[in-house]
């Protein structure tokens, strides 16, 4: 993934998308690897879900480098996957191979999956509307149409991971939403990426507004990831694992 | 335009301010207040007002704002405000204190949050209107997003009265027709229900190393499922002798599969030191202690609690007209009985496999059908808007 990030930078279109998705391929090959040895799709804790959000960020970045040829987008989606691969090298945070039994769902893989992919692509947006939102030159309308479309597909797979966990949860314990501290944060970061969608058609020219408010949802949606496992508020919840 | 977004934010604060209002005397929302038939007929009446509503904003500016870009702004940042405070206060359902007087520790039932929780679905039910009355091909994804966002909201939000969720303690061989709700009050049941058996499958046992020096226990542990021998941090361990079921005799552990038996393993246990310790390890159970194994003066060899895989009832429902139905209800799958779900909450931990109860949850929700249904058109919209062809310029 890193000489693919370079070979974007210098310009080598081909050989950047060749070393890229080989380098997605070989995380991919590592995660499915994890869910043959500990035999559960490996999913339930904090590592095991930074190395899907590792993967689905290198796969983005690929696919966005692809549609819209921006050198730097590599170098971004490399750089956060790799932190994020090495958090998980120092700390993997994989140990059981059990899985309880309220995980044990149809709905439990899809919709983990989705929303990492959701993340990831949000993760991705984030970066580049830091990047316009920062450079000297206005953004151009290509960009930003850029930035609509990724948050439209983000907020799409966000919308479908959150719609699977109601639906799991109303055939788990017998509600749809319990306002868990981990659903609230999740419900207010699905709520900013659709007020990015609404601001956006309202207010078309507001770029500084919008970017931050793209910053802002990218900062809810790392509390309802993470640093819920930090509040006070949020101890003992139903996604405590 | 400007003065357009100050009334919107203007009207949600006078909202949140009207909560607050209400908190301070009245306490929470009676949710329980607008059950059956009472919900159906405001749900009735809220849809009628809407559409005359609707009618009535061509002559008033003021409806007509309610369902513009500037509510929808105003609205959507009035409740991420409030989720955000929902995430960050403890939710401990006390009114002592500040906050607690607000609300905020008992958000989704506080008046501030409910109001403004109606606002919103109100906004977005006038611009559902609105998209219905002014549909394009174009904007199907949008409408349908609308369209399924407010009738998973309202129904759920109307429908909060009418659920009642009970919980059921059946003893192994018994019938139940009585639950108890969140008040412990008793509560019957529209069926009997009957434990026929209840089983427990568990994980492989697993040995881990006990600092008895206060670090507690290891990080790494080795799962005795398919093996005879490991190491844990540097400690190697071989297994001579692996008893699912036993019972504590005189000279360690004899297999017999009897109530209140439990697995245990006989290991040998080589030190970093090379000293080799031989010994019986359990995990115990209701009828004997744990036997762990002392390998060095501060440190032994555990066999932790064994972890469930999964546990089922296996129930016989009468319902009222003596219609009897056998059904094996485990956690993610339930069992339905009209607008009953039978949902398996737990067991007598202390006992483990051996429990003699299986604990039950009938959960009663009459709008069961029209929330999913919902709630898979949202899915539905979400993958629209993903397959939905990008924009090309940021004006469109």
């Amino acid at each position: 993934m890193i000489t693919g990030a370079v070979a974007a930078l210098r310009g080598r279109r081909a050989a950047a998308i060749s070393l890229s998705a080989a380098g997605s391929v070989v995380l991919l090959a590592f995660v499915v690897g994890l869910w043959m040895v500990l035999e559960r799709p490996p999913l339930r804790t904090m590592g095991e879900t930074r190395l899907w959000y590792s993967f689905f960020l290198s796969v983005a970045g690929a696919v966005v480098y692809l549609l819209w040829r921006y050198r730097w987008i590599l170098s971004f989606t490399t750089l956060l996957s790799t932190v994020f691969l090495c958090i998980n090298l120092f700390k993997p945070e994989i140990h059981s191979k059990s899985l309880m039994p309220a995980l044990q769902s149809v709905w439990f893989v899809p919709h983990v999956v989705v929303y990492m992919m959701a993340y990831a692509l949000l993760g991705a947006v984030t970066l580049f509307a830091i990047y316009l939102w920062l450079r000297r030159d206005e953004p151009q309308r290509r960009e930003v149409a850029m930035c609509d479309n990724l948050v439209r597909v983000g907020w799409s797979f966000l919308t479908a991971g959150m719609i699977m966990g109601a639906l799991w949860a109303k055939q788990a314990w017998g509600d749809y939403w319990s306002w868990d501290p981990k659903e609230t944060w999740a419900a207010a970061t699905w709520l900013a990426y659709l007020l990015y969608m609404h601001l956006r058609r309202a207010e078309p020219k507001q770029l500084d507004v919008t970017f931050a408010l793209l910053c802002f949802a990218f900062v809810l949606l790392q509390m309802c990831w993470w640093g819920i496992n930090f509040l006070p508020s949020a101890q003992g919840g139903m996604h405590s694992y | 335009m400007r003065a357009g977004y100050k009334r919107a934010f203007l009207q949600c604060l006078l909202l949140f301010c009207v909560g607050v209002i209400l908190q301070i005397f009245f306490g929470g929302v009676p949710v329980s207040a607008l059950a059956y038939p009472w919900s159906v007929v405001v749900a009735l009446v809220y849809g009628y007002m809407l559409v005359l509503g609707y009618v009535l904003a061509r002559k008033a500016r003021w409806l007509r704002s309610l369902f513009d870009a500037r509510a929808s702004v105003a609205t959507l940042t009035s409740m991420i405000l409030l989720c955000i405070i929902f995430g960050l206060v403890p939710q401990t359902h006390s009114s002592a204190g500040f906050l607690g007087a607000l609300g905020f520790t008992a958000m989704s039932h506080s008046y501030p949050f409910c109001l403004m929780l109606a606002y919103f679905i109100t906004c977005l039910g006038f611009k559902t209107i609105d998209d219905v009355r002014h549909w394009r091909e174009q904007r199907l994804t949008t409408l349908l997003v609308h369209v399924s966002v407010f009738v998973a909201l309202a129904a759920s939000f109307l429908s909060s009265g009418d659920k009642l969720r009970l919980k059921v303690v059946v003893p192994v061989g018994h019938t139940v027709h009585m639950g108890y709700d969140a008040d412990n009050s008793p509560v019957e049941l529209p069926f009997t229900l009957k434990l026929e058996e209840f089983s427990l499958e568990s994980y492989a046992p697993r040995l881990a190393l006990y600092d008895l020096r206060g670090e507690g226990v290891s990080e790494s542990n080795l799962s005795l499922e398919d093996m005879s021998c490991g190491a844990i941090d540097g400690f190697d361990i071989a297994v001579e002798q692996l008893l699912s079921d036993a019972v504590p005799s005189a000279d360690g552990f004899v297999e017999s599969v009897e109530e209140g038996s439990a697995p245990a393993a006989r290991v040998a246990v080589r030190t970093p030191w090379g000293d080799v310790v031989h010994g019986w390890v359990s995990s115990g159970s209701f009828r004997f202690e744990p036997q762990s194994l002392g390998v060095t003066p501060h440190v032994a060899l555990v066999m932790l609690p064994q972890e469930p895989k999964r546990y089922l009832s296996r129930l016989t429902i009468t319902e009222q007209g003596g219609v009897a139905t056998s059904h094996d209800v485990a956690v993610n799958s339930p069992a339905r009985v009209g607008a009953w779900h039978i949902y398996q909450s737990g067991y007598d931990t202390e006992r483990g496999r051996w429990s003699r109860i299986s604990v039950l949850e009938c959960v009663r929700d009459g709008w069961y059908g029209v929330v999913s249904g919902a709630l898979w058109a949202i899915l539905l919209s979400g993958c629209l808007m993903f397959l939905r062809p990008k924009s090309k310029t940021s004006e469109e």
